[in-house]
């Protein structure tokens, strides 16, 4: 009797810590290496320095208006979740891409990331984003330099005659008063 | 003494006499000279409408175009551009009649060269008025010149009407020149400011063998370009719509299509425009009944020529029926535009091209009311080109308001639509009271031509 | 219970300071929101900033965002015509129905094929047949991919309406109760800039890809208004696309689930690509009532 009380009083006295064993904090350490040349991520999740094991950790890369999901993996013994990191994974201008490592919906722990700038991304493919070249279908000042010329030297072909027959206007003017015969 | 100078005309053996030329002269400037009770009363009547024009463009612009017109998002083209066709197409009528006339050496054109070449440049302004009207921001038309796209078919167009106003009104006012000469000594009585304006557009001209070699020879050089700039300006014109993806206009055919279609257009006015200034002026010495049956043999030849254009914009693409082209086809066949369509086909087209061929038809009265009937037809066919063309987008029409679903012009677009074909003829109607709408010098030039071929005298 | 408290707290804060926040790329420093499903995610705070205060200021309608060529990809087995992305983009820039820059449509594309709905906002082509016929250069291709339109430049001639094979343009009769609606909405704080440029009357207007929001890493309205995540919006410089929840490398996207664009033989290289309909998530429904009805 006394020992089921005492049983019972200490699972009672341990139920808030169990009830607030959600709010442990664990650490998250973000680092980069190389192993047998294939490019791994490596988050190390400690809870107050000590390694934690079986967390999974989701790995993401931040793109525009959302995150790239990179992958999955769970901790091992030593706390340490290793992700294979894409080879083909466009940075911005300096191969940088800005990778997430987040722990959600743990049992145990907290809701916790972190990030990290890494310049494994490859160079963003600079044709889609060639300059404007001169096409029919671009701005005022880049149309096709055949088109330009072709227009110019009809317009002023035409207009140049057009302009001599009304100089040739004037001179019927002119003719008319050198003349002083009427004819008519 | 209109002095024809043997240097000029050395095949000359006889000169008119005094007596026939002064007929000649009388008869073609009594319209200038006096306008009647009923001249008047024409002028009158199409300022009233032009001013109602005027009126009404005003309330589009300050009330909301959504309550004054019924553009809406899927027909953004209405009646306003259609007729801005029309009058591209009308305006072909100089080409037409002075210029490809003048060189297949058919005498008879020469009388009707002035009236065809002030309704060209009459229906070319009236065009870009037209499309002015049209625009949704008229207050920035400058903005075409400051930052205009070469690369754009409106830019092409805008230089095109432009450069075409200007050789028209030079191609009409050379031959005027010495008419306009003959004017400051025949009218009488004329207000200072006209007699003026005499002096001032005659340019010094004294009829001598210089200024005539000179005359000639610059006529020579607008007649060469205005036909090559007058095709252009409708084919450009054509290419408003053939330049876009839609599949009524994604045809090869436009510009010829466009280019045929005027020239019946302009055949058929010219007619109108004859019988109606041989009736109103009394000219019918010089605006013989041999006028309307050549005339009526040109409609037939252009009605033919247009009729081939049009089974091979509709009948070859009908045979095909692709996806692209079946709704509107069907449409236009079988379906809401039919009885529209055929009506226009019947009388545009078939009966003008079959009715001339009966010599009977071919008499002043029933070739004008056939004339009439073309025109009218040829203005609905410009709006079986544009509207259908816009209600049958490849992204099917759904859900929107019942407005958007069809198109009607309104009152607005009406009024505006008619203020133009009344501002036309009005400047065509005071161009005739300002000018003898016959060229005088012409008509003598041919029949000397003629006398001296020793063919009998065309003005008995 | 407290958590969720403690929450709102941060997250009402944490809004409130990045609106008096002038600094636009991101602070490093995370707000817990809350989303309008209930859930409790942490974002940069930079990312709770609304589009119009004062960060562009400077907005320039001619200039592409440097760097980005944005593409969006649009799922059609998740579309249900909820309409959500026509109301968000309606309510983002204070257009009334029946003015859509986004239309919905009901497809068939042939009698024993299945029918479905097409979200389609102005694909952006690379060829864009509407800008090569504007006269004055008033609506042109950024180098974002973007293509834009300057209000101020329009003559409202409306031919690029009539070269769009799409139907995709707009024009700005003045309808009278849409000018009334801009007007009384035109201070706005938390509406697009392209609100007040589509208000003037006699130009042409249409998608424009929310540029504002990109620029800001923000998706547009009828992305993240979507309540099936149809619409996936990204930058073709990353190889991503998005709804905000679920993110995919682009290419993979369109090899995996067979993407097209509509009309690709018109050769206008559209900028939007299609999932087609195929292991839908529900049957399609037909709609039951005609919306645009008010003329």
């Amino acid at each position: 009797m006394k020992t089921t009380k005492r049983i019972v009083i200490t699972l009672l006295m341990l139920l808030p810590f169990m009830g607030w064993a959600q709010d442990k904090e664990a650490t998250l350490t973000m680092s980069f290496d190389i192993e047998d040349s294939i490019k791994t991520a490596i988050v190390l999740v400690e809870d107050a320095g000590v390694p934690a094991a079986e967390v999974e950790v989701k790995l993401f890369a931040e793109r525009l208006g959302g995150l790239l999901p990179l992958g999955e993996a769970t901790t091992d013994e030593s706390g340490e979740a290793r992700f294979e990191f894409p080879v083909d994974l466009p940075g911005d201008d300096q191969h940088i891409i800005h990778v997430i490592a987040k722990v959600e919906e743990n049992d145990i722990y907290m809701d916790t990331e972190i990030s990290e700038d890494i310049a494994w991304g490859v160079a963003p493919n600079m044709d889609i984003l060639k300059p404007l070249e001169r096409s029919l279908s671009a701005g005022r000042a880049r149309a096709p330099i055949y088109f330009i010329l072709a227009s110019v030297l009809i317009i002023i072909g035409i207009w140049g005659t057009l302009c001599y027959i009304v100089y040739q206007l004037f001179r019927l003017r002119k003719l008319g008063t050198v003349n002083d015969q009427n004819y008519l | 003494m209109f002095g024809l100078n043997k240097s000029i005309f050395p095949e000359v053996k006889e000169t008119y006499t005094q007596e026939e030329y002064m007929t000649m002269k009388d008869d073609l400037f009594r319209p200038v000279q006096k306008i009647g009770r009923w001249g008047w009363i024409w002028i009158f009547f199409l300022s009233a409408i032009c001013l109602a024009g005027v009126y009404a463009y005003y309330l589009q612009e300050t009330e909301s175009k959504y309550v004054t017109i019924s553009l809406r998002d899927y027909t953004m083209w209405g009646v306003y551009i259609s007729n801005f066709v029309f009058f591209v197409a009308l305006s072909l009528i100089g080409v037409l009649m002075s210029a490809v006339l003048k060189f297949t050496n058919f005498e008879w054109y020469r009388p009707l060269s002035r009236m065809a070449e002030i309704i060209a440049v009459a229906s070319i302004m009236l065009a870009g008025v037209s499309i002015v009207v049209a625009m949704g921001r008229p207050d920035r038309l400058h903005y075409l010149f400051l930052y205009g796209r070469i690369q754009s078919p409106i830019v092409w167009d805008v230089i095109v009407i432009m450069t075409y106003c200007v050789t028209s009104i030079l191609f009409m006012l050379l031959p005027l020149i010495p008419t306009i000469a003959t004017s400051k000594y025949h009218l009488k009585n004329k207000p200072k400011w006209q007699m003026k304006m005499y002096e001032l557009l005659s340019f010094g001209w004294v009829g001598s063998p210089e200024q005539w070699k000179l005359l000639k020879r610059s006529m020579r050089i607008l007649t060469i370009l205005l036909i090559p700039l007058g095709v252009s300006i409708h084919t450009v014109t054509a290419w408003l719509f053939a330049t876009t993806l839609r599949s009524e206009w994604d045809s090869s055919n436009f510009g010829a299509y466009f280019v045929s279609g005027a020239f019946l257009l302009g055949t058929a006015a010219i007619i109108v425009a004859v019988f109606a200034f041989r009736k109103a002026y009394s000219l019918q010495k010089y605006l013989t009944e041999k006028h309307f049956d050549f005339l009526g043999k040109t409609l037939v030849f252009m009605s033919l020529i247009y009729l081939y254009f049009n089974i091979n914009e509709y009948l070859v693409p009908a045979y095909k029926m692709s996806g692209l082209h079946a709704n509107h086809l069907l449409d236009m066949f079988v379906g809401d535009e039919a009885p529209f369509y055929w009506s226009v086909v019947f009388f545009g087209i078939l009966m003008p091209a079959i009715l001339p061929l009966f010599p009977k038809m071919r008499k002043p009265l029933p070739l004008t009311i056939l004339a009439i009937t073309v025109v009218i037809a040829a203005w609905f066919k410009r709006y079986l080109i544009v509207i259908p063309g816009l209600m049958h987008p490849y992204m099917p029409i759904q859900d929107v308001p019942e407005s958007w679903k069809h198109y009607f012009p309104s009152l607005i677009e009406m009024t505006i639509v008619a203020a133009t074909f009344a501002a036309m003829l009005l400047i065509v109607t005071v161009f005739s009271r300002l000018f003898p709408i016959i060229s005088v010098w012409e008509v003598a030039e041919g029949n000397l031509k003629k006398n001296n071929n020793g063919e009998e005298d065309e003005n008995d | 219970m407290g958590l969720l408290t403690g929450g709102s707290v941060i997250a009402g804060v944490g809004i409130t300071q990045a609106l008096q926040n002038d600094d636009p790329k991101a602070t490093g420093e995370k707000v817990k929101v809350l989303t309008a499903d209930g859930k409790l995610i942490e974002v940069d705070s930079s990312l709770v900033a609304h589009p119009a205060e004062g960060k562009l200021k400077e907005f320039s309608v001619r200039e592409g965002i440097a760097g980005k060529k944005f593409v969006m990809v649009i799922d059609l087995a998740k579309c249900a015509n909820a309409r959500k992305c026509v109301e968000g983009c309606q309510k983002m820039h204070n257009m009334l129905p029946p003015l859509e820059w986004i239309k919905v449509k009901k497809m068939q594309d042939a009698d024993l094929t299945a029918p479905y709905w097409m979200p389609q906002p102005c694909f952006h082509c690379d060829n864009p047949p509407c800008t090569k016929v504007c006269p004055v250069d008033a609506t042109f291709k950024r180098t974002d991919g973007i293509v834009a339109v300057d209000n101020d430049r329009c003559i409202g001639c409306k031919f690029c309406m009539a070269a769009c094979p799409y139907s995709a343009r707009t024009f700005n009769f003045g309808r009278p109760q849409q000018q009334e609606f801009y007007e009384e909405h035109k201070e706005d704080k938390d509406k697009c800039h392209s609100a007040n440029r589509a208000m003037t009357e006699g130009t042409v207007s249409k998608c424009d890809f929310c540029p504002e929001h990109a620029a800001e890493g923000v998706l547009p309205s009828c992305v993240t208004d979507c309540p099936n995540g149809t619409i996936l919006f990204g930058d073709e410089m990353e190889d991503t696309v998005t709804n905000g929840t679920d993110t995919y490398r682009l290419k993979e996207l369109l090899e995996k689930r067979a993407a097209y664009r509509q009309f690709e033989e018109l050769g206008t290289k559209p900028r939007v690509y299609y999932l087609p309909p195929v292991k839908r998530e529900f049957p399609f429904e037909d709609a039951t009532e005609a919306i645009n009805t008010e003329e």
